[in-house]
């Protein structure tokens, strides 16, 4: 029962075997660590451009469409960045595992620190305004970006359907000339039913939404105009100030 | 050499440190394990006398070359087993070949899960114990192998955990399952000695 162990003995002597350094386990440790962390950073990422874009759609325009809403969660949600939230933080569930005591811990745990971890660092990421900088610069550098991902831009550059936005260029008693996010230009008429809401300003160089109808190819009837931030119910120390409270859309659908 | 005297009375782990230095340490403290090393690698992989040997002192120039690697959680013999263990499944890959296996097929498998009982106390029983060993012997290598640990070598789930590297959870279903396929072999070849 000698012989393996002394052969072994005598061949790490012969070759001048040495045990390898501890320094390459000690990399390799960290390394897993790092990747556990990049991992969960990128899920985190992911979560905080996938929120900004969620929160600056308007989620109330299906009332409009006579689509449900359901319908609406489906077709607007930013997918693509909750799927790769989903694989960054099964990847790092995996990575955990690969860590020196990770196989020791139960699912449940796992998950725990795993879902923890992220929804730390997703909270902060989400404050920090890195959704909003993620999603300019793919944007900017990605054309086919624009495609997958519904942006506030593309829900409201919709005239056929009734939505358009854009920037104020002139501002008369009853019509506005705005130029939407393709640089054309749109003559939108105010009726005396149309709705204003109160944050919205009618000033040159302010962007505004509009809900209506496509008269012609420079036309639009606008039935509601909103602020481009938010819906614009309130405004600081002002109520309503459309031309009609209740207008075209005093109760919603139409 | 210095370190060799009252090599008996020195931990696995004082061995271990005077080993990083010295080969001849490393030689006295694996003399503890080689025979345990060899019949563990014999009832898993039913190699030949001289395959076993050569797969041995391969393992032990492995863990020569890892001794720095040593994580301080878990107890050195179930180390010594994991190495094993990594270098058994690595020998059958770059072989291309496997050890014995029978033809349960999936359905089969959830099949006898679904069963409950225990053999653990009726293995015991040293009459049974060859007629057992030689049924362990034709099971598939996971299988095998965690009886092995858990049954010859006598691990407990918490050792077998870390010398697989697999949560207690799925230690607990390897052997539950291998469990219940070996009654099913015992009863299929009418071995009737529990």
């Amino acid at each position: 029962m000698e012989k393996p162990l002394k052969k072994a003995i005598e061949l790490i002597k012969e070759k001048k075997i040495k045990p390898d350094p501890k320094w390459k386990h000690l990399a390799v440790k960290y390394l897993i660590w790092i990747i556990f962390f990049i991992l969960i950073f990128a899920s985190a990422l992911c979560f905080a451009v996938a929120y900004y874009l969620a929160s600056q759609l308007d989620w109330d325009l299906h009332l409009y469409e006579n689509k449900n809403f359901f319908s609406d969660i489906i077709s607007l949600s930013p997918w693509i960045w909750i799927l790769m939230m989903a694989l960054f933080l099964l990847a790092s569930l995996f990575n955990l595992r690969k860590t020196e005591g990770g196989y020791r811990w139960s699912r449940k745990k796992i998950a725990l620190i795993s879902l923890g971890t992220a929804f730390v660092l997703a909270s902060a990421s989400a404050f920090s305004g890195a959704g909003f900088a993620i999603n300019n610069a793919v944007q900017k550098n990605i054309p086919s970006y624009s495609k997958i991902v519904t942006t506030k831009e593309k829900q409201w550059s919709r005239p056929e359907s009734g939505f358009l936005a854009g920037s104020i260029e002139k501002y008369q008693k009853e019509e506005i000339e705005l130029k939407d996010f393709s640089g054309k230009s749109w003559n939108v008429e105010i009726t005396e039913n149309t709705v204003i809401r109160p944050a919205a300003e009618l000033n040159e160089d302010s962007k505004i939404k509009s809900i209506g109808k496509m008269k012609n190819e420079n036309t639009f009837e606008a039935y509601e105009i909103r602020p481009w931030q938010g819906k614009g119910n309130f405004r600081k120390g002002g109520n309503w100030h459309s031309n009609n409270a209740e207008g075209r859309f005093g109760k919603k659908k139409h | 050499m210095e370190g060799l005297t009252d090599v008996d009375k020195k931990s696995d782990l004082e061995l271990l440190a005077l080993a990083k230095e010295d080969a001849q340490c490393f030689g006295a403290l694996m003399e503890r394990y080689e025979k345990p090393l060899f019949n563990y690698i014999q009832r898993v992989s039913s190699l030949p006398r001289e395959d076993t040997e050569d797969l041995l002192q391969e393992i032990f120039i492995k863990i020569y070359k890892q001794l720095n690697q040593y994580p301080n959680i878990i107890k050195f013999s179930s180390w010594i087993y994991r190495i094993t263990h990594n270098q058994l499944v690595d020998y059958f890959r770059r072989a291309n070949t496997r050890p014995r296996t029978n033809n349960f097929e999936q359905k089969e498998w959830a099949k006898i899960v679904k069963e409950n009982f225990d053999i653990e106390k009726e293995i015991i029983n040293k009459e049974c114990y060859k007629k057992i060993s030689e049924t362990i012997n034709e099971l598939p290598l996971k299988y095998k192998e965690v009886l092995v640990l858990r049954f010859l070598e006598d691990f407990d789930y918490e050792e077998i955990m870390d010398i697989l590297k697999k949560p207690k959870g799925s230690v607990a279903t390897l052997i539950s399952r291998g469990k219940k396929i070996l009654k099913r072999e015992l009863k299929r070849k009418g071995i009737d000695c529990l």
